[in-house]
């Protein structure tokens, strides 16, 4: 297989861009077309089994059909026409993934179950957690902004990593997760709607509103969800779907 | 230039959720994927259909949106009723321009600039326009990321609502205009996520 620099250069039908320590002056290459794609003629004459094991990827954004070209560290694999990214590589994925989701559900714990803003009035200070927002809401006959609330910043969040936990941890003991295709499937239709990073800016934008009328107090919770903020990128960052697939298909269910 | 091969045109299936290939068995007409079970399709089905119905609604939804208010400020000194804009004009005014700036843009701009993006892509999708290939795949990805920001406004009320409620001095009430924001919100979401980007690119295999 393909072992960086030095290396026979895959073949020039190939159509890839890695970012980094793709081997820069490759003979083999062509590099004035790099935008090439792959046509009949190249599949049908690939007599090259090297050529015909490497597997065929097709583009989630536009369709076209491509040999899955090597990986390299800390590179991007990008669809030849509309340069999509089709999949890159996540260094110790699987592990980061994992240990960056249990500090994530610490931190979620954290922001739901603390106050996240506080407002100090006459020697008073009036704190209120999230799931005190949502339930005024509800109880002001707002249900379905309430719900909208409640969905995007507790339940899809704590969904995610469930899911993720429960696809991750049993794989790390040596065990298969039952239901593990739907759980998958989940964790993706999940996924839109975690909106942590867009609850951080509001909180913001009231912490400024409010300190108009009296002085705020931000909350351990706001700080636990900006921390969450940035450790779901990770997560988000680190999950290598692909990695999953395989090692799920290897511990034999 | 060559032509392009796509998977559909070998009858070959991309699995959205795992990112499986299978090929289409030519006997049934749903087939799931063989490795995670998710219904696999060439292309969304009634995509256009779908993500039109949706984005109309989104569109009727914005105008309550706009013309409601998103809150009711009572305080001693009189009653107020805020819209979005009217949020964005007392910030404007009040020297906090940066903040007028964000709430303009995410509440204002960006559903509004959205529907308007999903239109262009639904319209030359229908057409199986030949114009502007990549640029029309970018702004598709430019609506999917720039969605969610909408949300800001309604987490905003929430905040406000449930902190400002001091019977004697003040209190913030929830308007009808939320509702609305919020339907826009969610409905421009699953409109971008019922179309099918491959549409795009599909008249070139005319």
């Amino acid at each position: 297989m393909h072992s960086g620099g030095g290396a026979t250069p895959p073949d020039s039908r190939y159509d890839w861009t890695n970012r980094s320590r793709a081997p820069k002056m490759d003979p083999g290459r062509d590099f004035r077309h790099p935008g090439r794609e792959l046509d009949n003629t190249a599949v049908e004459q690939a007599q090259d089994t090297r050529v015909k094991n490497t597997p065929l990827i097709a583009c989630h954004e536009c369709d076209l059909l491509q040999r899955e070209p090597p990986l390299h560290e800390g590179g991007i694999v990008r669809c030849a026409r509309c340069k999509a990214e089709l999949y890159r590589s996540h260094p110790d994925g699987f592990e980061r993934t994992l240990a960056l989701t249990a500090g994530a559900i610490m931190l979620l714990a954290i922001a739901n179950l603390f106050p996240i803003i506080g407002m100090k009035l006459q020697g008073q200070v009036i704190e209120i957690t999230l799931f005190h927002a949502i339930e005024m809401l509800w109880n002001k006959d707002m249900k379905s902004v309430g719900v909208l609330v409640f969905v995007t910043t507790m339940l899809m969040p704590a969904l995610e990593l469930l899911a993720l936990t429960y696809l991750l941890l049993p794989l790390r003991l040596g065990r298969a997760p039952v239901h593990f295709a739907f759980v998958f499937r989940l964790l993706q239709a999940v996924k839109p709607w975690v909106m942590v990073e867009v609850l951080m800016l509001g909180v913001l934008v009231s912490l400024v509103k409010l300190a108009k009328i009296a002085g705020v107090v931000p909350g351990i919770a706001l700080w636990s969800f900006a921390a969450l903020m940035f450790v779901m990128a990770a997560v988000a960052a680190a999950f290598d779907p692909r990695d999953l697939w395989r090692r799920m298909s290897e511990s034999g269910s | 230039m060559t032509k392009a091969i796509t998977a559909a045109s070998r009858g070959i299936m991309l699995c959205h959720a795992c990112g499986l290939l299978a090929r289409a068995a030519p006997s049934s007409r749903h087939c799931g994927c063989p490795r995670c079970g998710t219904a696999l399709h060439l292309r969304k089905p009634d995509s256009l259909a779908r993500s039109w119905a949706l984005l109309l609604a989104a569109m009727i939804c914005y105008i309550p949106a706009n013309i409601l208010p998103m809150m009711h400020t009572k305080s001693l000194f009189g009653s107020e009723s805020d819209t979005i804009m009217s949020g964005v004009v007392y910030f404007w005014t009040s020297g906090e321009w940066y903040l007028a700036l964000i709430i303009f843009f995410a509440s204002i701009m960006v559903p509004m600039l959205k529907m308007i993006a999903m239109m262009l892509l639904l319209v030359s999708a229908q057409r199986r326009s030949r114009w502007q290939f990549m640029q029309r795949t970018k702004l598709y990805r430019l609506v999917e990321f720039v969605g969610r920001w909408s949300m800001l406004d309604i987490y905003v009320v929430a905040i406000m609502v449930a902190l400002v409620q001091l019977k004697a001095l003040a209190t913030i009430e929830p308007g009808p205009g939320a509702i609305a924001f919020g339907a826009v919100v969610v409905l421009t979401m699953f409109s971008a996520m019922a179309f099918d980007p491959r549409l795009i690119w599909d008249p070139l295999e005319d």
